[in-house]
Parts: structure tokens; sequence; C-alpha cells
């Protein structure tokens, strides 16, 4: 434990004592269930007559998840302990909270441990008469090979997804529509990652990986799962060339499409890195006659203090726009 | 089908309530077994979430047999969150569903149950059976409760003939490559221990079985 250095109390309270804290601070926009505080809704409550959705998963990676509790993004989060998932009974806590009579939309990561909980808590939210619909990101391109896309963790990509959902929703859209919405997102969203540093859970007291001096590792997950290759640190306009070769390869926008771009910090990586790297996804997009719609630039999902950067592409139609572009709260981290 | 081949609703939940006391008396048998492969605290999980069951079961309504087995679904859910517990959850929820309703089990309806059971755990989980995981215990159950019905054993002989296809498959799991959890992840081999989840189950359904014929020996293999 000697070389963890990091500003906490009761390495058992850290999960806890970050939710009072975010709880505290924006206390129009969030707060946690009496019975479950592990469970965190929306402030304002208006929820009666339209479909919510509900998110969740392990915690460490702010502003992901409980961050996008907010106007025009999710209505609710369960939140697990660090790199684990929530329970499926604060799960359904979430879901009875936020349940406005028009079912409930389970837009969540695609990890084993969070399946299994938020399809449990369908069951038993289907025995509290809750209709639920179910759509999982799994965005990360370097996660699994394209013919079994289904297998594929979520990442930093979710972000449309919530905000597309989340306009969706807000739009009056029955369940049917929001999920509809939210998968059609997904199937048009890819993402991959970077990592140059390892993170420490203060659980546990060691990095998650390592990673030799000088060394990156593309493709790495938001919990230090492998990624496809290690190498040398590149300079960043290689490492984005090969990031956005991998991304097109996947995603494969139509000529002339219209995308959205992220640029997203793994936790400590500075702006200034991120808006390097955007500069070469920028202009090779451009340059490859994509017209870039909207950029988003900053930390999106973290992985604690991992050092790194993900690139997410969401190839835009006419509807998704009109989505991504209505007003909504911004991530929870990003507000005064 | 005469009265005395059905389990009623009582002693389903008499039965039901001495299994779970099995599960927690074996908690540290689960545990020792757990830990050679997994975090060592399969049995104490277990523990926890049966004793809630047995609460909650004490207070049942004898009338509904499958709302009996969601109630200790949604029990195991809230006090073994884990991922045992939420897959034994499933598992309940899913033969409750089967039995909504259902006053007195016949054979056909344990048989049907058990397999309904083990889809749905299966299904959730992700496993097969040969791959060293609770799986391989409830399909052996659920096969040997199929034919002992079949052949037209009532419906207690039919959970004990599921009992003893628990055990015998949770057995079996000893000479099987793990490839589920953290024991996949190590990549060693069994080395002769039996998976903790399929001898939870083999000695769950050894309980409920023994719980509804409380003064005879188990019976043979059908």
């Amino acid at each position: 434990m000697a070389d963890m250095k990091k500003l906490m109390n009761d390495p058992e309270c850290f999960v806890d004592e970050m939710l009072e804290g975010l709880v505290l601070a924006h206390p129009h926009r969030v707060r946690q269930l009496e019975t479950e505080p592990r469970a965190v809704i929306r402030a304002r409550g208006d929820f009666k007559g339209r479909v919510t959705i509900a998110t969740g998963g392990g915690s460490g990676h702010l502003p992901l998840f409980v961050g996008y509790v907010g106007e025009g993004l999710v209505d609710g989060c369960a939140v697990g302990n660090l790199f684990a998932s929530p329970s499926a009974d604060q799960m359904l806590a979430v879901t009875s909270a936020i349940d406005g009579g028009e079912g409930v939309l389970y837009l969540y990561g695609n990890y084993g441990g969070d399946r299994l909980n938020f399809d449990l808590a369908a069951d038993m939210a289907a025995l509290e008469g809750i209709p639920i619909a179910t759509v999982r990101a799994a965005d990360d391109v370097a996660s699994a090979q394209i013919e079994r896309a289904s297998e594929r963790r979520g990442i930093a990509g979710i972000f449309f997804a919530y905000k597309i959902a989340g306009a969706c929703a807000a739009s009056g859209a029955d369940l049917a529509a929001v999920a509809e919405a939210a998968s059609h997102a997904l199937s048009r969203t890819r993402s991959i990652g970077v990592a140059v540093a390892p993170c420490t859970l203060p659980t546990v007291g060691r990095p998650t990986f390592e990673l030799a001096d000088g060394e990156m590792a593309i493709g790495m997950g938001i919990h230090g799962e492998p990624g496809i290759r290690r190498g040398p640190l590149l300079p960043a306009d290689a490492i984005v060339d090969d990031l956005l070769t991998r991304l097109l390869d996947d995603l494969r926008p139509a000529a002339g499409a219209d995308l959205a771009l992220l640029v997203n910090g793994l936790g400590s990586t500075p702006a200034e890195e991120l808006y390097i790297l955007y500069r070469r996804a920028h202009q090779s997009l451009v340059g490859a006659g994509f017209r870039i719609h909207r950029a988003f630039v900053g930390e999106h999902a973290t992985s604690l203090e991992m050092a790194g950067a993900s690139l997410s592409i969401l190839h835009l139609d006419s509807k998704l726009t009109e989505y991504l572009d209505a007003e909504a709260d911004r991530p929870l981290t990003m507000i005064g | 089908m005469t009265q005395a081949q059905t389990i009623a609703g009582a002693d389903f939940k008499a039965a039901l309530i001495h299994a779970g006391d099995c599960m927690c008396a074996a908690k540290d048998e689960l545990c020792a077994l757990d830990g050679a492969a997994g975090d060592g605290d399969l049995g104490a999980t277990l523990a926890t979430g049966f004793a809630h069951v047995r609460e909650c079961l004490l207070e049942a309504d004898t009338s509904d047999i499958g709302a009996m087995l969601s109630q200790a679904g949604l029990q195991l859910a809230r006090k073994a969150p884990s991922t045992i517990g939420t897959l034994l959850a499933t598992a309940f929820m899913a033969a409750g569903k089967d039995l909504a309703g259902v006053s007195a089990v016949d054979a056909t309806q344990v048989a049907v149950s058990l397999r309904v059971a083990t889809d749905a755990l299966a299904s959730r989980g992700g496993a097969t059976p040969g791959e060293r995981t609770i799986v391989d215990a409830m399909d052996g159950a659920a096969t040997s409760a199929t034919r002992a019905a079949e052949q037209g054993a009532d419906a207690q002989q039919t959970l004990t003939a599921a009992a003893e296809g628990a055990r015998i498959a949770a057995e079996a799991t000893a000479y099987m490559e793990p490839r589920h959890g953290r024991a996949g992840w190590l990549r060693e081999g069994a080395g002769g221990t039996a998976d903790a989840g399929a001898v939870a189950w083999a000695i769950y359904l050894g309980g409920l079985a023994q719980g509804l014929a409380p003064d005879e020996k188990p019976a043979a293999s059908v």
C-alpha cells in the first residue's frame, strides 16, 4: 500500500462518501433514496406519465454512471462498489422510484455482473407490474471481433445513447420507441481507448495492470481489461490514426456522413492532451470527407486516475441529430 | 392422479425450510470448496440468503407454491447479492412463475419446474452442462426428475430422484475444467474438488427431498 496516494478516508467508505458529496453539491439535480442510498434519482421527480430511463454500474468512472442523472438524460442510477455491479435490489429501488406508469428503459454497459443483476431486476419489476426494456452499450471495438459484436464491452459511447434515449423519452415516445432510439444510436456508435498508465483501486492498493515505461496499450478496457496491442508510446497523431482506422473499418459510415465525435479522458489525462488528439481526429475525418456535426472533449467515462483517452464516433442521421441537439443537462461533473 | 401422489403446499413449505437449513448448515463446507478456486465466500453468502428466505417462508401462504418460490427468489436477490445469489434468485423466480397459483404439485410439475429453473439460470449465467458450475447439478437433477416422472414416480419420489441426480452430477464436477468466474480465469484444473455451486444445489435438493420424507432413508436413483 506504500505507493497509493489518494485523497480519501477509510477505503471501505470511498463510494458512499463520494455519493454523499455528490448529492450535497448538486441537490437541485439529484437525490438519494432514503431507503436505499445507492439509488440516485433526479431531484425534480417529474416521472409521471412518461417513459423513464435507469442506468447503473460500478463506481470509479465518473461522470459515468450517476453523473448522467439529469434532465434530458437518465432518470435514475444504481451505484455499485468500485468496478462492481450494483445489486438487483438496488436497481429495483431505482426502478420503482422513477416508474411513471409508462415503463422503464434499462440502459447500461455490457458487463456480465451488470447484465445478471439488471435482468433479475427486470424480473422483479415485472412482478410489480412495471414493464422493462433493456438496451446495453457494447461500443468498444477492441473488446471483441465484429463477428461477436454483441459480446463487446460498453465504454464512453454510452454517452451518445444517454442523450438520444433521454431526448426521445422527453418527447413523449413510448417504451418501445425509446428503446429503439437507444439501440439505433448504439448500432451506429463505435469507441476505442488507449491507456498509458493504470489506476489503483483504493480497496486493493496496487495498480490494476502494469505498463512498462514508455509503453501504451491500445484497446485497454475501463477496468484494465487487456487491450489488443501493446507497444512503445507513439506521437499523438500516430495514435489517433491507429484508433480512427479501427473505428471507421468497423463502423463504415456513409461517404460524407455527419458524425458526432467524442474525445474522452480516462481520468488523469489533461484536457490539453485531449485537444491535441481531437485536432488530429477532426482533421483526418474532415479530410476523408465527413462532417463533424458536434464535438465533445473532456471526461465522460473514466477509470479513476487511469491515464489515456478514448475516441467515440456516432454516425448521425436526421433523427439522431435532432435528439443529440435537444436540450439536456451536462454530465454532473461539468456543472457548477 | 390421487391426492397422495402430489405434494401439498404446507408440506412443500416445510421441505423448503428444511432445505434452506441444510444449506446454512453446509456453510463451512461450501466456503472451503469455493476457496479452492473462488473467493471462498459462497457458503457464507448462501447461508445469509437462505436464513432470510426462512424468515419469509415462515410467513408464507401455503396455497400458492409458485408465490413461495418467487418470494424465496426475491429474498435471495436482496440478501445474497453475488453471482451465485443472483443466479439462484433467477432460478427460484423462474420456477415460481412456472408454478404460480399451484396449491399442490404433481410429479410432472416437479420435473418441469426444475427444468425451467435450470434453463433460466443457465441462459442468464451463460453456462452449459459440462463447464463445472451449478448448472451441472441442476441439469442432472432436472434430467433425473424427468425420467422418474415419465416412469410413473409420484411427486415425492421424483424430488428424491432429482436430489440423487444432483448429487451424482455435483460429484462429477470434480473432474471438469472450469470455464466461468474466477475459476475460469485461473485456468487451473479442478484438482479433484467438486464445484461449490453444484454441491450447494445437491445439498439443497437433498434437504428438500429429506424434508418431505423425514422418516425415510433417501431412495436410490430411479
